[in-house]
């Protein structure tokens, strides 16, 4: 086991190598800098230089990746150049909490709603509780997030205004953030569910547990749902990434101070240090999510052998 | 065992992720700041994202510039009816030949923490603005000081330069050339704290070290979220502030600006979409103002070298229409100074179009008939243009298309991301370029200045093809000289009359529309001064209790 463990954290430290290696020459390949000298016409071109200058922006790009990786081997990520007085480091400590707070509880809310939606409309299939089911994963699935977010915003913050529309602070303002976030993995689980629910309802031993008897509570949810589980659990490890690390959609419209809006403005903004920052970061979460997931994994299903 | 060790790998995860958020900043938003406790004057103010910088020094944007401006205050103001007036000068004067400008300081000047504020603090502030190690950004309306541009880039002793402080209560600024909106550029001359700017770094990440001069003062700071100011009691003319707390909210999406106001979050929306004009424009809460500020298209004239094309291109813009299609509330533009820059007591624009009549109008039938006498009936034998512009323009971009048309003139429309627009357009490769510009100063010369010849060069001193080098650019570049120099103001006035005259005649740029900002207040609030600069100023603002 520790021998798996071991083996895949070298892979993992591989992966970022050309994650951070790769990221960091195509941000500079493509046009665009973080110090456009056009956009303010009166500013002499030469302080614009210099400024380029004093975040050694002038030097060239392989350079540039040389003094990168030795700052960031110290664990400096560098300041942002957008956001002046912040290092990357900063920005890091105050989004993720944020984004990592509504995404845990986004996620929460999409297993405790999905999952019994899911068990009620594989055991009731072709029930009008199956269709209802179906018609809300469905709905979860294909409305983009921002315009339910926007839609819920018109009902709850202007026509009938008992909560707030934007900001961050008590738990009134995580309330739309969080049913938004929720909305499309709760479909996602709803249909993994059911889907695996009915697969599982389908095999022999099910049919011998109830021959022997066995209380039909019993039957679903120690020997289904327990087998069902498992592409559920599959798909919660990237789940716990994406969320945790922020919607850029939601996080605007909500305006969340998380990480997701970082991300996205400083790839328009070409703010070269947060860019790698929050992939650095991003990527080192989904790879940590996905190894804890392998390993519940392996307890989980006995059928799965991680050691030979 | 295994289920357990299974178990406990899951809640490992957890925990770990909620350890992670256990630090959350309590923050909040605005709503609760601006409940007025006890009868407070709480303004809740909105104008779309946070800025970039948030302090002077490295900030270089309009978006900042609100903010800046209602907790510094500068050696004059913005009085309450949108003109410069003294402020931390009370009494100035000008030498004769009107380089020497020699301001007196308020002796009871005071730093919002109290500390005595006096002239030595302005010099050694301007100075280390400019030091060259300090790569401040702002320093464009610095430069009109003697000198400061060679202090800047390590060209000269700070003694050369034109900013001293005489004794503690005088301050003396000589400029490099007579300048008759003076001070109008000294609101932008603050004074920073340099006890704290200079040994601290992270100062102006928090309010304890945010320490200013104007009517406001910091007291919480929360990234992405708001920038929470009170009055300051140490500012001259406290007495004269009314209002309590002075609350600026971030908020991106101009849909969400508007459900906050729309349910009281805020009380003063500034970055107004179309639905706030849609369903305010008729009310008392909607409030409209000119900026000084026009968006026009620069056309390299190498590409389109024939003045008749050029002409014809404008006249077949039909500028209401073009506002209507973009649902903006500007004003069409008939000429490149905008309104809100006055000649004396009058706007500049009204005298100006009564003296050269007007000069970039719709005419469809002069149109074609320009492009036939040019040799190219209904566009015939003209090629394809290309027309540059951002993604987020590209509205405007299809409605001039569809109206060049209507004339024969077919445009290509190459849209880019904002943050590579700039370096496209520098390269010069494109025949019509989208542009704009917001002056910064009350006069004529802040918006006419962007075509003087020493701009049309490159930095090895070759001309850029692109732009306007011909016997008019010369014309009109010594027009715009004579304006340095000149110190009679009704002679001054009509030589930009005739400078404009130039300049349209030969039509390198083509006149789209004055910029108008628009703004929602909440009623009962009053004096809330929206400047020609699209700033906005709450020193002289007010709520009915």
């Amino acid at each position: 086991m520790s021998r798996y463990i071991v083996k895949r954290l070298a892979a993992a430290f591989i992966s970022m190598f050309f994650l951070i290696t790769i990221t960091f020459f195509l941000m500079h390949a493509i046009p665009g800098g973080p110090f456009s000298a056009g956009e303010r016409k009166n500013l002499n071109p030469k302080i614009v230089e210099a400024i380029r200058a004093r975040y050694g922006l002038d030097q060239p790009v392989w350079k540039q990746y040389v003094n990168y990786i030795s700052k960031l081997i110290q664990g400096d990520m560098g300041v942002s150049y957008k956001k002046t007085n912040y290092t990357v480091n900063e920005l890091l400590a105050t989004g993720f909490p944020v984004s990592g707070q509504v995404g845990i509880l986004a996620i929460v809310v999409a297993l405790i709603l999905g999952i019994p939606l899911g068990i009620i409309s594989a055991l009731k299939r072709g029930s009008l509780a199956d269709m209802g089911a179906m018609v809300i994963a469905t709905i979860g699935i294909s409305i983009p997030t921002f315009v339910i977010a926007l839609l819920l915003m018109y009902v709850f913050c202007m026509k009938w205004p008992v909560l707030p529309s934007y900001g961050w602070g008590g738990i009134k303002y995580l309330i739309l953030p969080v049913f938004c976030m929720s909305l499309s993995p709760m479909a996602n689980v709803t249909r993994l569910t059911r889907s695996s629910m009915l697969e599982v309802s389908r095999q022999e031993y099910i049919k011998t547990a109830r021959s022997k008897g066995l209380p039909e509570g019993v039957v679903i949810f120690k020997h289904m749902l327990k087998n069902a589980l498992l592409p559920v659990i599959t798909y919660i490890g990237p789940l716990v990434a994406a969320l945790m690390t922020g919607s850029f959609a939601i996080e605007r419209l909500f305006m969340l101070p998380g990480m997701g809006r970082y991300f996205v403005n400083a790839v328009s903004d070409r703010d070269y240090t947060v860019i790698m920052g929050m992939t650095i970061f991003y990527g080192a979460f989904v790879m940590l999510c996905t190894l804890l997931v392998d390993i519940a994994y392996a307890f989980i299903d006995p059928r799965v052998r991680i050691t030979r | 065992m295994k289920k357990f060790l299974a178990l406990l790998l899951c809640m490992a995860m957890v925990a770990a992720v909620l350890v992670g958020c256990e630090s959350a900043p309590a923050a909040s938003g605005g709503s609760e700041e601006g409940a007025g406790v006890g009868g407070e004057k709480v303004i809740e103010y909105c104008n779309g994202p946070q800025p970039e910088a948030m302090d002077p020094v490295t900030s270089n944007y309009l978006a900042y510039s609100t903010v800046e401006y209602n907790i510094y205050t500068g050696l004059t103001h913005l009085g309450p009816n949108g003109v410069a007036e003294l402020a931390y000068a009370d009494e100035y004067s000008v030498s004769d030949d009107g380089l020497v400008w020699t301001f007196h300081i308020r002796e009871d000047s005071h730093w919002s923490n109290g500390d005595p504020l006096d002239a030595t603090d302005w010099e050694k502030s301007m100075e280390y603005l400019l030091r060259p190690e300090t790569n401040a950004r702002a320093l464009d309306l610095l430069v009109y000081i003697k000198n400061a541009e060679k202090y800047n880039l390590g060209e000269c002793t700070w003694d050369e330069v034109g900013y001293k402080a005489i004794d503690d209560h005088t301050l003396q600024i000589t400029t490099a050339n007579p300048c008759a909106y003076f001070l109008d550029i000294c609101c932008t001359y603050i004074p920073l704290h340099l006890d704290t700017v200079e040994n601290n770094p992270d100062w102006a990440k928090n309010p304890e070290t945010y320490i200013t001069n104007g009517p406001f003062r910091v007291i919480k700071i929360v990234d992405q979220s708001g920038f929470y100011c009170e009055k300051n009691p140490y500012y001259y003319n406290a007495e004269e502030v009314k209002i309590d707390k002075l609350n600026f909210n971030w908020i991106d999406d101009q849909a969400v600006e508007f459900s906050a106001y729309v349910n009281g979050t805020i009380n003063v929306s500034d970055n107004l979409g179309p639905q706030s004009d849609a369903t305010y424009a008729s009310t008392e809460e909607y409030h409209k103002a000119s900026r000084i500020g026009v968006r026009y298209l620069t056309i390299n004239t190498e590409h389109i070298p024939d003045v008749r094309v050029r002409k014809a291109m404008s006249y077949a813009v039909d500028r209401n229409m073009l506002l209507t299609i973009t649902q903006e509330t500007h004003e069409p533009a008939n000429g490149l100074v905008p309104y809100g820059i006055h000649w004396g007591d009058k706007q500049f624009r009204e005298v100006a179009d009564e003296k050269h009549g007007v000069l970039a109008y719709y005419d469809i039938e002069k149109a074609k008939e320009l492009l036939s006498e040019a040799g190219y009936p209904n566009g015939e034998g003209l090629p394809t243009y290309t027309y540059i512009c951002k993604n987020t323009d590209t509205a405007r971009a299809q409605a001039l298309q569809d109206m060049w048309k209507q004339i024969g003139v077919n445009v290509d429309i190459v849209p880019y991301e904002s943050s590579v627009y700039w370096d496209v357009f520098d390269t010069e490769d494109w025949d019509i370029g989208d542009d704009n510009w917001t002056g910064d100063y009350d006069d004529p010369n802040t918006n006419l200045f962007l075509w003087e010849e020493y701009r049309e060069h490159n930095d090895d001193g070759s001309p850029k093809d692109a732009h306007w080098v011909n016997d008019q650019a010369k014309e009109y570049d010594r027009l715009l000289k004579q304006t340095y120099v000149e110190t009679n103001n009704e002679t001054r006035m009509n030589l930009f009359v005739q400078a404009e005259t130039v300049i349209l005649g030969d039509m390198p740029v083509i006149p789209i529309y004055y910029y108008n900002d628009t703004i929602l207040i909440k009623p009962g609030i009053t004096g809330v001064l929206k400047s020609y600069l699209g700033h906005c100023f709450f020193e002289y603002a007010d709520i009915a209790s």
